[in-house]
């Protein structure tokens, strides 16, 4: 085995190096004494460092970094004000969402003005029917006649007289049916 | 992220077990003690605030101390040239003797003597060697670690650990050893 880089003696000296890459190293060095010098020399350097004294942080350094990484540690402003108002805050988000529920919700649809298809309408129903239907003829009447209607004027009670008169025979006869 | 009790992400470890490492080897890299706790808090503070940010594909004592070299670059960065820092110059007195080329292999040397020997040596090592030392030292990493803090192949962190390992070597005689 020829001579290995120099580097590699770091990592052989580290004990950083493959079981297997390790053993061929060792055996170089039996028979290699450039290479012991060079492995001895690294060996004697990691050493030395063992030497170094660790300069001590200070306790006013440590106190004010504890101080500072508690701060780091802390959330955020407006999450702490939310935490000590939480009850009032949940309450106010009930409140919203109620709010904004109705808002959203669709309009209730009206009560049918009419009754469904298929049941009897009362008197009185049949009386407003009765009046809407004239009302509607007497102004189709009057465009005949060459008149403007005027939806907002009363119609003159004589002018649908005779229909009302014709349905009420109608319903005369009706009820006199139903009866028999 | 899962935080247990011995979790090293938190506070109380970046304090207890962390800081006092970062603190050593910002000290030896920028070589003044205010600046090397400034220093100190910053890194602590931007490990806190990244830990989001932290995916532990390596360890995590090499993502902290990267970013304790890097404060220490910059910081060194904008320094004066004339300023920069060496023991050579501004030794103490015991250092400055322990540096004396005629200091006899002394079988007998102190432990205090030693240190100052293999310290006045550090600050003789160039700063980009010295970095990976004192990671080796301080971080307590492997050679692929470092290489991953410093952010530099493998490679050239071998070259700079065998130039600056010899020289260290160098310092202490083999009897001592």
């Amino acid at each position: 085995m020829s001579c290995p880089r120099n580097e590699e003696w770091v990592l052989y000296a580290a004990e950083e190096l493959p079981a297997r890459r390790r053993r061929a190293l060792a055996s170089h060095l039996a028979g290699c004494p450039a290479c012991r010098r060079e492995a001895a020399a690294v060996s004697r350097g990691l050493a030395a460092l063992a030497a170094i004294e660790a300069p001590g942080l200070g306790a006013e350094a440590e106190a004010s970094l504890r101080r500072r990484l508690a701060a780091a540690h802390r959330p955020p402003a407006v999450i702490r004000f939310l935490w000590r108002h939480r009850w009032s805050a949940a309450a106010a988000a009930l409140v919203l969402l109620a709010v904004g529920a109705w808002m959203l919700a669709p309009p209730t649809s009206p009560t049918p003005a009419h009754p469904a298809p298929g049941t009897w309408l009362t008197d009185v129903q049949v009386q407003a029917e009765l009046a809407e239907i004239a009302a509607g003829v007497e102004i189709l009447e009057a465009g005949a006649d060459g008149q403007v209607a005027d939806a907002t004027m009363p119609a003159p009670e004589t002018n649908g007289d005779w229909l009302l008169d014709e349905i009420d025979r109608f319903l005369e006869q009706l009820r006199a049916e139903i009866e028999a | 992220m899962t935080q247990g009790p011995s979790d090293p992400r938190r506070p109380e470890a970046l304090l207890t077990v962390f800081a006092p490492r970062v603190y050593g080897l910002l000290y030896r890299l920028v070589g003044r003690p205010d600046v090397a706790e400034d220093l100190t808090q910053e890194t602590m503070l931007r490990a806190y605030r990244g830990l989001r940010s932290y995916r532990p594909e390596g360890k995590f004592r090499a993502w902290l101390f990267r970013i304790a070299v890097n404060l220490a670059r910059d910081w060194i960065r904008r320094q004066p040239r004339q300023a920069s820092v060496s023991l050579e110059e501004g030794a103490d007195p015991p250092v400055a003797a322990a540096l004396g080329a005629s200091a006899p292999p002394d079988s007998g040397v102190t432990r205090r003597e030693r240190a100052a020997r293999v310290e006045a040596g550090l600050a003789r090592l160039s700063e980009a060697d010295r970095e990976v030392i004192l990671l080796r030292y301080y971080g307590e990493l492997a050679f692929k670690d470092i290489a991953r803090a410093t952010g530099e192949p493998i490679g050239t962190v071998l070259a700079r650990a065998h130039r600056a390992l010899r020289k260290l070597g160098d310092l202490i005689p083999e009897d001592e050893i």
